[in-house]
C-alpha cells in the first residue's frame, strides 16, 4: 500500500497522450469526432497504439469500444473507461481526459511493476455522445446489457444511415454486437475521471468532485394545439394562440423546478412554432422539455406536476393538448464504498475535493448496472464544456489521474 | 486477355530484400536502433523479413500500418473500415523510421500512411523502402531504398506473391 501511494502518473505522458487524441479531427470550430466517423476512427486506431506501446493487449468489441488490459494479474478487472467521442465542435478534454489517464495509469502500474491481483483494464466506449444517433452512452449501455443488437441497429443518423450498416463496415454483424456484452462476473469494480463540464469545482475552488448519484432525465413532449388566425383581423378575446399557452407552460416548468419541487431541475430546449409568421396567431407549438434529478420519486413529481399544469393552461385556454413522455431515465446511485475510498484519498492527499451529483450522463451510469462503480470529476474553466473553449489544467488532469491511480491499485491490489 | 508476366522469382525476391537490408543498415550505421514499419498487407510480410536480417545487427523495432482510414478514395459508405488493424508497440517519438511496402505506384499508399504516422508521433526521420517501384507517380514521392525499377504501363498491374501468405514468393506484371 506504501508503495502504491508513492506511484504517479507522468505528467509529460499524459499531456502527450491527451494532445495525441484531441488533435485527431481537430479544426478551428473544436474538436470533430462524432460517433463512427472516420476521425472518430482514426483517433481509436491511435487509441490501439498509446494502449500497446503501454504493454497493454488490445481489443475491439462488436460496437467499436477499445479494450486495453494488463498482462498481470487473473480474474475479475479493474477497469478505467470513458470515452474519445465528441460532440461536433466540441473540446479537448470530454471524455479524453478519462481515456489517456486511464492508460497511463495502466502504464506506470507496468512500468513500475506494482504486483496487483487483478488486471487493470483501459476503455474507450463508442458513441458517448448521442449527438449522431440521438442515443448517449451507446457502448457501455452494450456492454451493460442494457441495449443490445435489436435497440441499437435501426438507430439512424440525420443523413438516415443505419448504425447497423455503420457497424457492419466496421466488421460487426449482430452477433458481433451482441457478444459486447459483458458478464458482471468479468468487472470487479468500474473507474472513470471526466471534466466536471460545470462550475461548481471551479467556484468552489476545490480540485476533485467525488460523484456519488448521476442525475437522469425525464423527457417530454408537449404539444399545444390553438388555431392559426389571421392577426389583424382576430380579436384578443376570440383567439386560441398556442404560443402564450407555451409561454405559460414555460414559466411553469421554472416555477415547478425552483419553487415547488427540490432537487430537480428543468429545462424547456425546443420550441417548434406554427407557422411561425408574423402575421399569423401561432396555431401549433410544441416543447420539449426535460427534467432532471438524481431521485427518481422526485423527478415523477415534478413530471406530474408539469403535466397538471399543461391541463389547466389547455383548459383554460381552449387549446388542445397532448403530451407524451418520449424517454425516461433511470437515476444512479454510485458505490457507497467507492466514494469512501475517493474522499480519504483525496484526504490523505490533502486535495481540496466536494461531494457532488453529476447532471450530465456518463458510461459510468450504465456500468453502474453492472459493477460497483465510481466517478470523479476535474474542474472546468469557466464550466465550459462541449465547446472549442473547453478547458482543463493539465495540473488539474494529474491531480485527478493520480487519485483515480490510487483508487485503480487498491481496489485491484 | 489478360497477360501475366513473371518478372522476379523467388532468389531474385531473396536477394533484393538482402540488398535492401544491406543498404538500409549501410545509411543508418551510426544509430543503435531502426524502426520498421510494414504497410499490409505485403509490406507487413517484406519488413518482418527485413526486421530478421537487421535484427542481427541493431536493435529493431516492428509494426504494421493499416492505412484504410486514411486513403484518400475511402468510400465510408460503402467499404469495411479497420480501427486497431495497426500494430504498432513502441514510441514513435524520435525514431528513425523505415516504412516498408512492396510496389510503388501512385504515391498514394505511402502518403496515407505518412499522415497516419505523424498522426501518432513525431519520428526524427521516416524512409521508404520498397520491393519494385513501377513509376507512374501522382504525388511527389520519392523511395529512399528501392529493390528494383521496373517499366509499366498506367494499366498494368503488379502483383507480389509473399510464401507467408501466398505459399510462394513472385512478381508479376499483368497486361490489361
Amino acid at each position: 500500500m506504501g508503495r502504491a501511494l508513492s506511484l504517479k502518473v507522468d505528467r509529460k505522458r499524459l499531456e502527450e497522450k491527451i494532445n495525441l487524441l484531441a488533435r485527431i479531427g481537430m479544426t478551428r470550430e473544436g474538436s470533430e469526432r462524432t460517433a463512427y466517423s472516420i476521425k472518430d476512427m482514426r483517433a481509436k486506431d491511435a487509441l490501439t497504439y498509446l494502449m500497446r506501446r503501454s504493454g497493454l493487449r488490445v481489443r475491439v468489441d462488436g460496437v467499436g469500444n477499445v479494450f486495453g488490459k494488463t498482462r498481470a494479474g487473473t480474474g475479475p478487472v479493474v477497469m478505467i473507461g470513458s470515452h474519445i467521442d465528441t460532440v461536433p465542435s466540441g473540446g479537448r478534454f470530454d471524455g479524453v481526459v478519462g481515456v489517456a489517464s486511464g492508460i497511463e495509469i495502466a502504464r506506470a502500474i507496468n512500468e513500475n511493476a506494482v504486483e496487483l491481483r487483478r488486471p487493470i483494464e483501459v476503455c474507450a466506449f463508442s458513441a458517448e455522445e448521442s449527438s449522431r444517433f440521438g442515443v448517449g452512452t451507446l457502448g457501455s449501455a452494450v456492454v451493460a446489457g442494457e441495449l443490445d443488437a435489436k435497440d441499437i441497429e435501426p438507430l439512424r443518423d440525420r443523413l438516415g444511415t443505419r448504425l447497423g450498416e455503420v457497424l457492419a463496415r466496421l466488421g460487426r454483424g449482430r452477433d458481433a454486437i451482441n457478444r459486447s456484452r459483458r458478464h458482471p462476473s468479468e468487472i470487479d469494480a468500474y473507474l472513470e475521471l471526466h471534466v466536471e463540464q460545470g462550475p461548481i469545482l471551479e467556484t468552489g475552488r476545490k480540485k476533485v468532485g467525488v460523484v456519488s448519484a448521476i442525475s437522469a432525465s425525464t423527457r417530454l413532449r408537449v404539444k399545444f394545439q390553438g388555431r392559426a388566425d389571421h392577426s389583424g383581423t382576430t380579436p384578443m378575446n376570440l383567439r386560441k394562440d398556442a404560443l402564450a399557452a407555451a409561454s405559460e407552460m414555460i414559466l411553469a416548468v421554472e416555477k415547478t423546478c425552483r419553487e415547488q419541487v427540490e432537487g430537480v431541475v428543468g429545462t424547456v430546449g425546443t420550441l417548434n412554432l406554427l407557422p411561425n409568421a408574423m402575421n399569423v396567431v401561432p396555431g401549433t407549438v410544441e416543447l420539449g422539455i426535460d427534467i432532471r434529478s438524481i431521485y427518481s420519486a422526485t423527478k415523477r413529481k415534478a413530471v406530474e406536476l408539469v403535466l397538471q399544469e399543461a391541463r389547466r393552461i389547455s383548459e383554460r385556454r381552449s387549446v388542445e393538448l397532448d403530451a407524451t413522455i418520449i424517454k425516461e431515465d433511470q437515476p444512479v446511485t454510485l458505490d457507497g464504498d467507492i466514494v469512501s475510498l475517493f474522499e480519504d484519498i483525496c484526504r490523505s492527499r490533502e486535495i481540496p475535493y466536494l461531494n457532488m451529483i453529476s447532471g450530465a450522463g456518463h458510461d459510468a451510469m450504465k456500468m453502474a448496472r453492472i459493477t460497483r462503480s465510481g466517478l470523479i470529476f476535474i474542474p472546468s474553466r469557466r464550466g465550459i464544456s462541449h465547446n472549442p473553449d473547453e478547458w482543463t489544467d493539465l495540473g488539474d488532469i494529474e491531480v485527478g489521474a493520480n487519485c483515480l491511480l490510487e483508487a485503480a491499485v487498491r481496489l485491484a491490489g | 486477355m489478360a497477360r501475366k508476366r513473371r518478372i522476379l522469382n523467388s532468389k531474385q525476391i531473396q536477394a533484393l530484400i538482402d540488398s535492401l537490408a544491406k543498404r538500409i543498415l549501410r545509411s543508418v550505421k551510426d544509430q543503435k536502433s531502426i524502426a520498421l514499419i510494414g504497410i499490409k498487407t505485403r509490406g507487413a510480410y517484406l519488413s518482418r523479413r527485413l526486421q530478421d536480417k537487421l535484427a542481427q545487427s541493431l536493435e529493431v523495432y516492428h509494426g504494421t500500418l493499416d492505412i484504410t482510414l486514411y486513403r484518400d478514395d475511402l468510400n465510408v459508405l460503402k467499404e469495411n473500415l479497420t480501427v486497431g488493424e495497426s500494430e504498432i508497440g513502441f514510441d514513435l517519438n524520435g525514431k528513425i523510421v523505415v516504412l516498408v511496402d512492396d510496389v510503388l505506384f501512385t504515391g498514394r499508399t505511402v502518403r496515407a500512411a505518412l499522415d497516419q504516422i505523424l498522426d501518432l508521433g513525431r519520428p526524427s526521420v521516416i524512409h521508404l523502402a520498397v520491393l519494385l517501384d513501377r513509376g507512374h507517380r501522382e504525388l511527389p514521392i520519392c523511395p529512399t531504398f528501392c529493390g528494383k525499377k521496373v517499366r509499366t504501363q498506367r494499366e498494368d498491374r503488379v502483383e507480389v506473391s509473399v510464401r507467408e501468405k501466398d505459399g510462394v514468393d513472385e512478381a508479376y506484371i499483368i497486361a490489361p
